[in-house]
């Protein structure tokens, strides 16, 4: 075997560093070769010394989770002291009433753990605050990236991908009120506070398109609304407040662009 | 590459901890988080060259392996499942919008690391971090993989959904092309350093 074809033997290797026989033999008589698989080797030591940003949205997930999680165990602990009986009396006939009333009032009990007790420990609601969370931390990077074009570009981002989620959730209006209240802080509140210092030179080339985005928003969300209206009430109301909401960031946007 | 424990025991405490989720338990699945969190930022921080994006691909990445955690088989590989699901996120991502990339910030040697490895310039570290911030991204996650997890190929085929010699063939290129991009700058230094062709064969890069 020649020196290319034992080069690319050790490029294609799962462990370089640990090469088959007979790669090793010639690598023992070729020093031309042993110098280039010591560079190979030695690039992918660096590899794991490159560093990362550090970062502090773990620490804030595990918070949510063990937070989550230790509610969970509360409820565990709490299900099973509602089946303590109270101690009965003497009298045999208050016995048999109580015991009647105790054996009812566990198959009551009983039949309420079997009614709460989530069939799906990991059904999504469980997550609405880690997802709650995940937003505002979704946020906050937003906020605070430097430029003020980029911070307004971001947003933009941000408020097109809870619309897009929104819409998702009809079904759901619990969860649709959360993502619609998210939506109209980020809009009414910090895109517009952020394209106000947008220095007018950027203005027409990011307000424009964000500005038709909010447009687009509105009328989606109003014809979904619309839609939903005699089934979903509370869902239609949402959607009406994200269809306010883009209509307002809209018509505020191209204030700014009219200068 | 970051310590990690493969021992039968470490493995048996993970089996533990994930058939507690499996069952609902949010303590054992943070523990599972604390296990593997930074693991994947990095890997998701040198994919898409974006802290905040990193980030949010992890947490993205815990719920739904969370909430999918009863399909996983307990017993199988834990990792590869993370780290495919992490995958699938980041391609869907790229999918939805075309992400905004920042450069990397300088990089600069863990100060954890031993006397040899401190004594690497700085610059070179610099070099290897441009070198593979330039390599395509799917020859950078298989590399990434391979190198900094340890993954063999046939786990690295099984979270990007390849074929083994698919994998193999990106860690191949991805390697061969870091190679190429580091040699010039290696000359360039060795040069710069010392004008005597033996300190030339001894430089590494």
């Amino acid at each position: 075997m020649n020196c290319t074809v034992i080069q690319r033997r050790l490029l294609a290797a799962e462990r370089p560093e640990q090469p088959p026989a007979e790669i090793q033999n010639h690598l023992a008589q070729c020093p031309a070769c042993r110098a280039w698989q010591r560079r190979l080797i030695q690039m992918e030591r660096l590899i794991p010394q490159l560093s990362v940003p550090s970062s502090t949205a773990k620490e804030l997930f595990l918070e949510r989770l063990k937070a989550e999680g230790r509610k969970k165990k509360q409820n565990i602990l709490v299900h099973p002291s509602a089946f303590l009986l109270p101690p009965f009396k003497k009298e045999r006939a208050l016995r048999k009433l109580s015991l009647a009333f105790t054996l009812a009032a566990s198959l009551l009990v009983f039949a309420f753990a079997w009614w709460s007790w989530p069939r799906n420990p990991v059904a999504p609601p469980d997550l609405s605050r880690i997802e709650q969370a995940k937003l505002e931390h979704r946020l906050n990077n937003s906020l605070r990236v430097e430029t003020v074009k980029e911070r307004v570009l971001r947003l933009a981002q941000l408020a097109d991908e809870i619309h897009g989620e929104a819409r998702k959730l009809v079904d759901n209006s619990e969860r649709l009120e959360q993502w619609s209240q998210f939506y109209t802080r980020i809009v009414s509140l910090h895109l517009i506070e952020q394209a106000r210092q947008l220095p007018p030179e950027d203005r027409q080339t990011v307000l424009e398109k964000i500005a038709l985005r909010l447009a687009e928003a509105e009328s989606e969300a109003t014809r979904l609304a619309t839609q939903c209206q005699a089934a979903a009430p509370r869902s239609a109301a949402a959607l009406h407040q994200i269809a306010l909401a883009s209509q307002k960031g809209e018509r505020d946007l191209r204030t700014l662009l009219k200068g | 590459m970051a310590s990690f424990d493969t021992s039968q025991d470490g493995l048996a405490d993970e089996h533990r901890l994930i058939v507690a989720a499996q069952q609902g338990d949010r303590l054992a699945f943070a523990q599972l988080v604390e296990r593997y969190w930074d693991r994947l930022y990095r890997w998701l921080y040198r994919l898409t060259r974006d802290q905040h994006t990193a980030e949010d691909l992890v947490q993205e990445s815990f719920l739904k392996a969370f909430a999918g955690l009863k399909k996983f088989q307990a017993g199988t590989n834990f990792r590869a499942w993370l780290f495919c699901i992490a995958h699938n996120n980041y391609a869907n991502q790229c999918r939805a919008s075309a992400h905004r990339r920042q450069p990397l910030p300088e990089d600069v040697p863990d100060s954890q690391y031993g006397p040899l490895e401190e004594a690497i310039s700085a610059e070179l570290l610099q070099d290897l971090g441009r070198a593979i911030q330039r390599l395509p991204t799917e020859f950078r996650a298989a590399l990434l993989l391979r190198v900094e997890e340890g993954l063999s190929f046939r786990q690295i085929a099984e979270v990007l959904d390849l074929t083994e010699e698919t994998a193999r063939w990106r860690v191949f290129k991805a390697r061969q092309k870091l190679l190429s991009l580091l040699a010039p700058r290696r000359e360039q230094r060795s040069e710069a350093r010392s004008p005597r062709a033996e300190d030339k064969k001894q430089a590494d890069f």
